[in-house]
């Protein structure tokens, strides 16, 4: 049996092409302006790493994310928050909360041991604590998104950002550079202020251990570490890229839906 | 209504009604109400044809009809009865021969009429805050602008939440109702033995209070055969549903709770009427079980999600909300809080025994009164019991803006079903008025619920 | 947890006051899948495949107008729990066909890594839900109230059968159970109300435990009406307080609008 599912999100496409049950290709590609695009180009790569050559040998699509509306392919589509929280539990059976920083929105998912969501909380009304936020504190400070991240730049002394709007954000750090603040003191200011925005939400939806970090911003070593210091657990480190869980949660699911719909036709049959 | 209640408001201030215009006022409210229900009845007639299901509709608001005619003609001619409400052992009334009205029917019953809308603002420009339950400021509204039934008697409730017993201190000042004779039960806060034997001793005391101020009592035979039909009525509300357990279940918001919980105790309790329209429900829903019929009988209809509204219905704007979760979703709310309800038989050995149970049941198993009154342990008890026998997908806590008792909760009923791996939404709404929280607003939190769990 | 060890040892006292001909007992020390393999029926989530009408009742267990009791005891000293045995006062199931019995339970679990914070997990063993085929607890909140199919009956359903597939569940439910024994009382509403006697203050005992566990997880569930007491009391002056401001702000406003209003008129 062979499965994809295709997750198109603000930033970035990703997609994950399953065999039989294991990993077989994944890709992750900057969104185009158009998702139809987007999903096509990101698919075929992850068919290609799989060592298939056509998508008429995936036996099942599923989409999820923003975009997942626009793929005419897929056969349904579904919620990111689920997807995610499956494909994560997937990768590690014991997650039991996923903390998702993505382009454009984040989310704090609590996942019951058979990896359905039990609840979840998500902020896509506003671009405080999601990538867009860094995107904006990189611009201000003129050092890069892999800037705001590394670890060697994160300062022992976090400045305080006492702007949630990253508007205004942006504006309070050009104004701490100016006043001479160190720049990693800075930075880590800024992780610290979307770790604190993070934890708000995730208390509100429950800390359960184990707890993962999803998304492209899960690769900021930078916010990891603030996160942890907030929640005061560790985050569980993820034996595949992080951002890849949307696209493997909802690969999963079009195995499962893939099996019923087998199933079903050969009870059909049988009658 | 609203330009009738600013005339009683001013009115009012001008000069106190008198016990005659209040009667009159009341009497007046009173019929527009019955009038609104006789029209439900006779579009229900024509429904007839559809399915059984409507025929039980019919029945219910023949019996609730026949409740309101007895009452208008008590007002009218001078005869006893008794305001009450479902928690008051109403097979007590009953067993008197008293008829009697449910103080908070109207939002209960009528939440849906027309002139509801009007009421409410109403209630608001005589004075009443807007965070005060609906369901508690409608019937002051009604007693304070003299549009409530004089009663007789009146028996209070000082459980499950502040609202009533703000109602009964309503009820000591208003010029009107200050001389009606008024009794409310002291609700103890545990729940143990002593605590039912004392209860028992409350219903005692307020059925002498009854006798004394109506002059009518009861046998222990009438009781005891009043009680028998109770148990009668409560066993077959029992089996229908054990039939809800079933997947799909066999009926919808339709019919169900709402309905078995208003026959069986907001207009005549013990009475062989409501035995007969159980078991006409338990017919038909044994016969949808049998031949696995769900909410909606139609082949491209299928049962995807089953909810546990943990809460009374929206009845302010069911219909708006309901047929659209079943539709859009195949979410069937298999039970809710008022249809829960896991009666204590009545043991009719004898005076005491049917007393002792009687205190069970009002203090234990009404709903509202079993989950708020006491410890939050019972919320988080009954979600676990029904999520397991109603195979329960979803549990809502509606969160209506009365209930800020159960909001305290909301912690405990979350982490309860986390325990147990079913997803939890609470909403935060106003049952009876759909513009505290939009319908269009609960449909999209409720949407987005239900795709971020998976579940469509 | 010696909590329910008095209990426990209640119920043996009791069992052993009912020895005679009425009394059945056997042991079953068989390991999880003997037991399964040993019974008639399917058990696990989703053996009873719908519900069990009154129609299809062959034998009605615990009326609460019959007599009824059940309770869960457990404790971490497996030695005082008879792993596998099931003892049966009463008549049994095969024989009562058409009969509403009485019907008291008492299940007794034993685990060594058993704790307070498990009491309310563990009271969850004892709603059944669909996990044993022909055998459905109807829902009642205070007691144990129970149907048996005609179908299953017709295969030999039994008491022991019910006790084997319980204990089955349980220890494959929660590993952390190692001892099970049970309890069947049918023999008349006078007994079953002598058991619960024996056994009545176990449940605000639990209750007590529980509001233990909640506190523990950081929740109150029972609420102290001595305000001086809460450490939220505070929070509740301050908003009150807001709310007496926010009132008196509205009503100078409306007056002076009305104020205004009225000169405008005039």
């Amino acid at each position: 049996m062979i499965v994809a599912g295709i997750d198109l999100g603000s930033a970035t496409g990703k997609a994950v092409v399953m065999k039989n049950g294991e990993i077989a290709g994944a890709a992750v590609l900057s969104s185009t302006t158009n998702p139809h695009n987007t999903a096509e180009l990101v698919l075929n790569q992850a068919i290609e790493k799989a060592g298939l050559s056509s998508i008429n040998q995936i036996d099942n699509i599923i989409s999820t994310g923003y975009g997942r509306l626009n793929i005419s392919y897929a056969e349904d589509n579904l919620s990111e928050i689920s997807c995610h929280a499956k494909g994560a539990h997937w990768m590690v059976p014991s997650i039991r909360t996923v903390i998702d920083v993505g382009g454009q929105d984040c989310k704090v998912i609590s996942v019951s041991p058979k990896g359905t969501v039990l609840e979840f909380k998500m902020n896509d009304r506003c671009a405080a604590g999601t990538g867009r936020f860094f995107e904006a504190m990189a611009r201000a400070l003129c050092c890069g998104l892999d800037g705001i991240s590394a670890m060697e730049n994160q300062g022992d002394d976090p400045c305080p950002i006492s702007n949630q709007c990253s508007v205004f954000a942006e504006s309070e750090v050009v104004t701490l550079v100016n006043d001479g603040i160190k720049l990693e003191d800075i930075i880590a200011g800024i992780n610290m202020s979307v770790a604190s925005r993070l934890t708000s939400m995730s208390r509100r939806v429950g800390i359960v251990d184990e707890v993962a970090l999803t998304g492209g911003c899960s690769k900021n070593l930078g916010l990891a570490a603030a996160l942890e210091k907030k929640i005061k657990t560790k985050i569980v480190h993820l034996p595949y890229d992080p951002q890849i869980a949307g696209a493997l949660g909802a690969s999963l699911f079009a195995a499962e839906r893939l099996e019923l719909r087998l199933q079903n036709e050969k009870e059909a049959v049988n009658q | 209504m609203t330009t009738e209640a600013n005339t009683a408001v001013e009115e009012q201030e001008a000069k106190p009604l008198t016990t005659e215009e209040a009667k009159e006022r009341a009497l007046a409210r009173y019929k527009v109400e019955r009038d609104y229900f006789t029209e439900n009845r006779e579009a229900a007639k024509l429904m007839v044809e559809i399915g059984p299901e409507w025929q039980l509709q019919v029945q219910l608001l023949d019996i609730m009809l026949d409740a309101k005619e007895v009452i208008i003609d008590c007002v009218e001619n001078d005869k006893p009865f008794i305001a009450g409400y479902f928690c008051n052992a109403p097979e007590l009334f009953h067993a008197m021969d008293l008829p009697w009205y449910m103080i908070m029917e109207t939002p209960f019953l009528a939440a849906s009429a027309p002139y509801l809308e009007g009421d409410t603002d109403a209630s608001v420009e005589i004075g009443m805050s807007q965070d005060l339950c609906t369901a508690i400021r409608l019937p002051i509204y009604y007693i304070e602008t003299g549009q409530m039934p004089l009663p007789t008697v009146a028996i209070g409730l000082l459980t499950p939440c502040d609202g009533t017993p703000m109602l009964e201190q309503v009820i000591q000042h208003n010029s009107a109702w200050k001389d009606v004779p008024i009794y409310s039960c002291d609700p103890p806060y545990t729940s143990d033995e002593r605590a039912v034997n004392y209860y028992a001793e409350e219903l005692h005391r307020m059925a002498d209070h009854i006798t004394e101020h109506t002059k009518h009592t009861y046998s222990v035979d009438r009781l005891r055969e009043v009680c028998e039909e109770s148990n009668k009525t409560y066993s077959l509300w029992q089996e229908y549903n054990e039939l809800r357990r079933n997947v799909p279940c066999p009926h919808g918001w339709e019919i169900g709770g709402a309905q078995a919980f208003a026959i069986s105790q907001c207009f005549v309790a013990g009475d062989p009427r409501c035995t007969a329209w159980f078991e006409k429900l338990l017919e038909v829903g044994e016969e949808r079980v049998a031949k696995g019929i769900g909410a909606i009988d139609r082949p491209d209809w299928e049962e995807k999600i089953r909810i546990f509204w943990f809460d009374i219905m929206p009845y302010g704007w069911v219909f708006e909300f309901m047929p659209w979760m079943e539709e859009e979703f195949g979410a069937v709310v298999v039970m809710d809080m008022f249809g829960n309800f896991p009666y204590t038989m009545i043991d009719t050995t004898s005076e005491e025994t049917m007393y002792h149970s009687l205190a069970k049941r009002n203090l234990l198993d009404a709903p509202m009164i079993r989950q708020a009154r006491g410890t939050a342990e019972n919320f988080a008890g009954d979600i676990r019991r029904i999520v397991e026998d109603y195979k329960i997908d979803v549990v809502v806590w509606p969160g209506h803006m009365g209930h800020k008792d159960g909001a305290a909760t909301v912690g405990i009923m979350r982490d309860t079903c986390r325990d147990l791996g079913v997803p939890f939404l609470h909403v935060g709404l106003d049952l009876y008025d759909k513009r505290y929280t939009s319908v269009e607003e609960v449909k999209e939190q409720t949407a987005d619920f239900f795709r971020g769990m998976g579940l469509a | 947890m010696a909590a329910f060890d008095g209990y426990i040892k209640a119920t043996h006292d009791f069992i052993q006051s009912m020895q005679g001909d009425n009394c059945t007992q056997t042991v079953h020390r068989d390991t999880v899948d003997e037991l399964r393999a040993s019974i008639p029926i399917k058990i696990g989530k989703g053996a009873m495949q719908g519900i069990i009408m009154r129609g299809n009742t062959f034998v009605e267990l615990g009326n609460p107008l019959a007599g009824s009791t059940s309770h869960l005891l457990w404790t971490e000293n497996c030695s005082l729990i008879q792993d596998g045995r099931i003892t049966l006062i009463g008549p049994d199931i095969d024989t009562a066909e058409g009969q509403s019995l009485p019907f008291g339970q008492i299940l007794m679990v034993g685990g060594e890594a058993l704790k307070n914070q498990d009491h309310e997990q563990l009271q969850q063993i004892n709603i059944i839900g669909d996990q044993i085929e022909g055998y459905m607890l109807r829902s009642s909140a205070e007691n144990i109230w129970a149907r048996v199919s005609r179908d299953v009956a017709s295969r030999e359903f039994t008491f022991e059968t019910l006790g084997k597939a319980m204990i089955a569940l349980i220890k494959s439910n929660r590993p952390d159970i190692t001892s099970v024994e049970i309890l069947f009382v049918t023999s008349g509403k006078k007994d079953v109300e002598e058991l619960a006697d024996s056994v009545s203050s176990a449940k605000s005992l639990g209750s007590d435990i529980l509001k233990e566990a909640w506190k523990e997880r950081g929740y109150d569930v029972d609420c102290d009406f001595d305000c001086s007491t809460c450490h939220d009391e505070e929070v509740c002056d301050d908003i009150r307080d807001t709310i007496v401001q926010i009132k008196q702000k509205e009503r100078s406003e409306n007056a002076a609008e009305e104020d205004i209003i009225a000169t405008s008129n005039k």
